[in-house]
């Protein structure tokens, strides 16, 4: 008799833990359940939690919040529709609310905590509590009942399978609540709700008085149906002095089962901060799991990618991050900022320079960074560069004064000359000097060049001769664009050309600005100098530049040649910059 | 190298789909950089002939543009007599990684069959486009029986 009672007791632990197990498992699987953690089995009774997701839908909440507690970040993401003012504002008027409708797709979990009693499923049903941070204590009342009748149907068998399955597929349907639809969801709170959730283990052994508080929408039809309580459940608590108003919208009608009094294992857990973004909030998280789970084409490579490789732009386009790093790295190697946009086909999207950083190498990015810095000063006409060496920062002035002052190293300089101040002298122009030094010191003999070297300094005739000589390699490979004065050098293309760096239009013949709308013109109009001369002297171009080749025939473009243009260019275009920035 | 490998996706799919305007793809094994195609046109003056251009793509394709030339002579106010073609999307400002080459082949054969006169290479030839019509196509077909390639059989 003692040996059955242990068999048969066995047996139903086991039963139990099988179907925790299979709880667990399926809800692992399926990422419909998470967060068992506390799975234990202790006095003959298992306690468990499982987080029920609700089914991807796509919801619109129509939502009523006051705007003052509203950050602006979120006002950007609702989708906004101010339909009318409300009357019944707050206290202070101040406060206006504003009805505004948003579209969800994912919807935070419900939350159910369970116990197995040591006679479930023979007798008992598990013990539980239902908990949301944004379904209101009415709602979930009415899903516990819900779930209650699902014992009723079915006592005597293992009943959290089928719980779980309600409570994902179909508790939000049997609140009246469908796809594709608006639901009020107006809350109001009028002092913060304190409730109190009732721990399992006191489930059986906390009575209390359940504070009904549901009005307005509920009370145009007798509640039909009490949610079931089992007497040692009947642990009704008073749970706050809060007061909360659920206007349940255009589900009034469906909503008829609502029960005057809360179930007090229907719990509402206020999420921090208004609702709205709350949700928009889980709403977000939602979507960037499941972009990174789920894989993505990316249209440079054209090759599958999983979204955790992949980034995801403002603009909905996709790219995988390898392609992404090689596009960018490409255009701030070069310096073509314009150009770093959403690698998409007519998409003019920008990327952000967080997204930026999240792409290329820390050292690129650092590139990237003073880029975009010196290309909005340049665009400035109050800024200079503090010609020191050692400083180089940049120095706002005031145009119509010479003197600039360096913030950082406070250097005082004549903003014509960049030299040291010189008060109402006019400005000594060396370029003249300096040649003439740097013609003696290159023909100069060994014996000569120590001498002068003695005189001026190796080191300064030695930057001397660079400058010169970077100097006269750009002026004689390259035309200043004739709008931001960048020396541009042309190795291919007609002769309608575009700064790299301000996207202007020019003339490569007679470095005219060309109309912004029709740069063509320039060429087509009969009366202009360069008329029908877009493609003259191409070839004659390329030519001396390397001295091979001609304008059209890319079959002996040899690779390595086009890269050392390549790299002749940058490194000329550079050095001048450098030598720029150091006058 | 990625280039290689998205080109010959391309190529896979260009050949697949065939776009009727665009036939005779020819790679060559060794140098997938290189494409030769015969663009045929449905618009008079050019739907007597085909013609052949040729598709160089730089060794950092897809994220620099490839560069399209004309190796048949065409009477056309957008390409030159070197058989240059100004083509926006495709220039280094407009060019996006993402642009496919059937994408640039659709703007290619559309800018043949309705010549822009309002961007033209060859202004001689857009002033008389714009001017007298009659007389360009005219010319344009006379041309085109010369010196155009034979368009392929259906």
């Amino acid at each position: 008799m003692l040996k059955n009672a242990i068999h048969w007791h066995k047996a139903q632990v086991l039963q139990c833990w099988n179907e925790c197990d299979y709880f667990w498992q399926f809800g692992e699987a399926s990422g419909s359940l998470g967060g068992l953690g506390d799975h234990k089995f202790f006095d003959r009774k298992w306690t468990t939690k499982g987080i029920v997701k609700l089914k991807k839908m796509k919801w619109k909440f129509y939502l009523r919040y006051w705007t003052r507690t509203v950050s602006p970040n979120l006002e950007k993401n609702v989708e906004s529709e101010p339909k009318t003012e409300d009357s019944e504002a707050g206290p202070s008027p101040k406060k206006i609310s504003k009805f505004t409708v948003m579209s969800l797709k994912h919807l935070p979990p419900l939350n159910l905590h369970f116990t197995l009693p040591a006679d479930y499923p023979s007798k008992s049903k598990p013990m539980f509590t239902l908990s949301s941070e944004w379904l209101h204590r009415e709602l979930l009342t009415f899903i516990c009942g819900k779930l209650d009748e699902f014992w009723e149907e079915n006592t005597g068998m293992a009943i959290l399978f089928t719980w779980q399955s309600f409570l994902q597929e179909d508790a939000l349907t049997s609140l009246g609540m469908h796809s594709e639809t608006v639901y009020d969801l107006t809350v109001k709170v009028r002092q913060p709700s304190n409730h109190v959730r009732v721990p399992l283990t006191q489930v059986n052994s906390c009575p209390g008085v359940t504070n009904s508080t549901c009005s307005g929408s509920c009370d145009d039809k007798k509640p039909e149906k009490v949610p079931k309580l089992e007497k040692g459940d009947v642990a009704e608590k008073s749970t706050s002095s809060s007061r909360l108003k659920v206007k349940v919208g255009n589900r009034r009608s469906k909503y008829r089962g609502a029960p005057e009094r809360l179930d007090h294992r229907a719990v509402f857990e206020r999420a921090p901060g208004p609702l709205a973004q709350y949700l928009l909030e889980y709403e977000k998280e939602e979507e960037e799991a499941e972009f990174r789970r789920t894989s993505h084409m990316c249209t440079i490579c054209f090759s599958e990618k999983k979204g955790s490789d992949c980034m995801l732009f403002e603009c909905t386009h996709v790219f995988c991050k390898e392609c992404l790093q090689d596009f960018l790295n490409l255009h701030i190697t070069e310096g073509s900022l314009d150009c770093v946009k959403c690698p998409d086909i007519n998409c003019k999207t920008v990327p952000t320079p967080y997204e930026v950083r999240a792409i290329v190498t820390p050292e690129m990015f650092e590139r990237y960074d003073s880029l975009l810095l010196s290309k909005s000063l340049d665009s400035m006409s109050d800024i200079l560069h503090c010609p020191r060496l050692d400083c180089g920062r940049p120095v706002m002035y005031d145009p119509s004064d010479k003197l600039a002052k360096c913030a950082s190293c406070g250097y005082a300089f004549c903003s014509m000359c960049k030299t040291v101040y010189h008060g109402v002298e006019p400005c000594r122009f060396k370029s003249g000097e300096a040649k003439q030094l740097y013609e003696k010191y290159v023909n100069a003999t060994p014996v000569c060049k120590k001498e002068l070297e003695k005189t001026f300094g190796k080191k300064q005739l030695e930057l001397l001769v660079q400058q010169t000589l970077s100097e006269e390699w750009v002026t004689t490979q390259s035309k200043p664009c004739p709008h931001c004065k960048v020396p541009i050098q042309k190795f291919e293309g007609c002769n309608k050309v575009t700064c790299f760096k301000c996207a202007t239009y020019f003339c490569w013949i007679c470095a005219l600005q060309l109309d912004k709308q029709n740069p063509y013109l320039h060429f087509n109009d009969p009366s202009s100098p360069c008329y029908n001369s877009l493609f003259t002297n191409i070839v004659a171009n390329r030519e001396d530049d390397d001295g091979s080749g001609s304008g059209t025939d890319f079959d002996d473009w040899d690779e390595s040649d086009s890269d050392e243009d390549y790299e002749d260019i940058i490194n000329g275009i550079q050095h001048f910059l450098l030598n720029r920035l150091h006058r | 190298m990625a280039a290689t490998r998205r080109l010959q996706k391309e190529l896979q799919d260009l050949r697949s789909s065939g776009i009727r305007a665009f036939r005779d793809v020819q790679v060559d094994e060794s140098n997938i950089l290189y494409w030769v195609g015969l663009i045929v046109p449905d618009n008079p003056p050019y739907n007597k002939g085909a013609f052949k251009i040729e598709i160089n793509y730089p060794a950092e394709y897809p994220f620099k543009p490839p560069k399209i030339i004309f190796k048949t002579k065409i009477y056309h106010p957008n390409i030159d007599e070197k058989g240059q073609v100004c083509l926006p999307i495709i220039s280094a400002e407009n060019w996006k990684p993402a642009t496919k080459t059937e994408q640039v082949i659709q703007a290619l054969v559309a800018l043949v069959n309705d010549p822009e006169p309002d961007h033209p290479l060859r202004a001689d030839l857009a002033e008389e486009f714009v001017k007298d019509k009659r007389k360009f196509i005219k010319n344009a077909e006379d041309f085109t029986r010369k010196h155009s390639e034979k368009r392929p059989a259906d």
